[in-house]
């Protein structure tokens, strides 16, 4: 297990911090540029700041959510490439690789994820450039009754101090989430790589063999989907009712991989 | 004394297309068997069988009475046809993945044999030249201190001189407390490692032996032996 995850660390690690340096660059990018138009009015940076502001948060949302869909488990290379020999040639369980392989992606995923978080923060107090509103409770405004730096602070404080039971729960929440759709995208290869032999995976097969691995739990009613009252969503107690739903599902998929892995599947 | 080698009855199938047909054989300590046959006859598959890396449809296999599986990839050293290192690792990752993932792997050995082929440590797969890349994967799987030696097409696509070196490199590292199985067309330049010979056409054992006896009883040596069996079959 740990020969596996420093092996995966190593062929992850120039991708992770190229891909962090990218993220960085963009986000301190945009809150920079937010921050000079916030100090100074300036409607021409202003106008910069708010398309770097889209850029920015399509970054901060779509590189997590990529790396994801393009590692989730680094588990391609492990079925469809000549490099597989090498890692099903080691005298290793496959749910070892598996594991070590979705921890290896969920470590990218929180590389990207928290950072991002907290380059967001330095560009919340200027979103009132963009949108002249208050947050739950918190005032974004660039009517100068508050300084940037406070509104930073505001924002900490908000998150980390009087609220902190909620951002850990949602953090946890964001966490099983993550490991689910994990095992369940591997779970999508290894069924097509079981029963569809092809050196090149069909992308729309894969995606369909995914939609039934949602499809078939929400229809059996396992997942509750279906009875989600959307006004009672901000009950934690409610949500968790549904994530551990969702955690059984995970492992059921997890388990499944690899089976498929031991059983099933040849190179 | 258990052989390192049990096969009995293997049989392997895609779908409804037979690889392999009611294959036996046996392989003793400090025996190298030479595996031979046209393109498609099964070699290929049948070391992917013991390797553990396809499934067998029938048989029984077992490497130092183990079957395949877990325990039976810590005794079996595989080379298979083709580069399997990643293209991002150097011929140093290379050496730091099988020592961290093969207990017998003897970081020493690698190194000297790196020298012996004159493979420079740091450079990239992607920088490597077939030839290069074929010692490298020779050196890594002949690091080992394995029981079982699977070499599929070990002279596959290097050019002669490097083939010279990659045979006296086999020869040199032997250990005669292990077995090699090595799958070849290239019959002359490796026939006189072979202490047993099988020839397998369409999945079947056509012919299998002590290869000395062979070429006592057939006059001829297996070069030309393997050309007078697949003349008419190929």
């Amino acid at each position: 297990m740990k020969a596996t995850f420093k092996q995966e660390w190593k062929a992850s690690k120039s991708r992770i911090l190229y891909t962090s340096i990218v993220l960085a660059i963009v986000l301190l990018g945009a809150a920079i540029t937010n921050f000079i138009a916030y100090e100074t009015q300036s409607n021409h940076v202003t106008f910069f700041g708010m398309f770097m502001y889209g850029v920015g948060i399509f970054c901060a949302l779509a590189v997590p959510i990529y790396a994801l869909i393009r590692g989730s488990g680094n588990l391609r290379p492990l079925l469809f490439s000549d490099t597989n020999y090498l890692m099903l040639l080691v005298p290793e369980h496959s749910y070892t690789l598996l594991l070590a392989k979705q921890l290896t992606n969920l470590a990218e995923y929180l590389i990207y994820a928290l950072p991002s978080a907290i380059y967001l923060s330095f560009m919340g107090p200027t979103a009132g450039l963009v949108m002249h509103t208050t947050v739950n409770g918190v005032v974004y405004n660039s009517s100068g009754t508050e300084t940037y730096w406070e509104s930073v602070r505001q924002i900490y404080k908000y998150v980390l101090i009087d609220n902190w039971t909620s951002t850990l729960q949602i953090f946890a929440m964001g966490i099983i989430l993550f490991v689910v759709l994990q095992a369940a995208i591997n779970c999508a290869y290894a069924l097509y790589s079981a029963f569809i032999h092809t050196k090149k995976p069909n992308k729309f097969l894969i995606l369909v063999f995914l939609f039934f691995l949602f499809y078939i739990p929400i229809r059996l009613g396992f997942l509750g989907i279906d009875r989600i009252r959307f006004e009672s969503l901000d009950s934690a107690k409610l949500l968790w009712n549904y994530i551990w739903r969702f955690a059984v599902f995970g492992a059921a998929y997890f388990g499944l991989t690899g089976w498929l892995m031991e059983n099933k599947i040849e190179v | 004394m258990e052989p390192i080698l049990y096969v009995e009855g293997l049989q392997k199938r895609y779908g409804m297309k037979p690889a392999l047909r009611n294959i036996s054989l046996n392989l003793e300590p400090g025996h190298i068997l030479g595996l031979m046959g046209p393109n498609g006859s099964g070699k290929t598959t049948f070391m992917k069988v013991v390797a553990g890396l396809q499934k067998a449809s029938g048989g029984t296999i077992r490497v130092c009475g183990k079957p395949v599986g877990i325990e039976s990839k810590k005794l079996v050293s595989f080379l298979p046809d083709r580069n399997i290192m990643p293209r991002w690792m150097s011929a140093a990752d290379a050496i730091d993945y099988y020592h961290d993932f093969f207990i017998d792997f003897d970081i020493n050995k690698a190194n000297e044999m790196l020298n012996f082929v004159h493979l420079e440590k740091n450079v990239p797969v992607s920088d490597m030249s077939k030839g290069m890349i074929e010692k490298l994967n020779l050196t890594l799987s002949f690091s080992r201190r394995a029981k079982l030696y699977l070499l599929d097409e070990p002279l596959g696509g290097v050019d002669p001189v490097a083939r010279e070196r990659i045979v006296s490199m086999i020869a040199q590292t032997f250990n005669p407390q292990s077995s090699i199985v090595v799958s070849t067309h290239l019959v002359h330049d490796i026939e006189k490692m072979f202490n047993d010979v099988c020839f397998i056409s369409e999945g079947e054992v056509i012919l299998y032996g002590d290869a000395q006896q062979l070429r006592t009883e057939r006059g001829m040596d297996i070069d030309a032996l393997y050309i007078q069996m697949f003349r008419d079959r190929c």
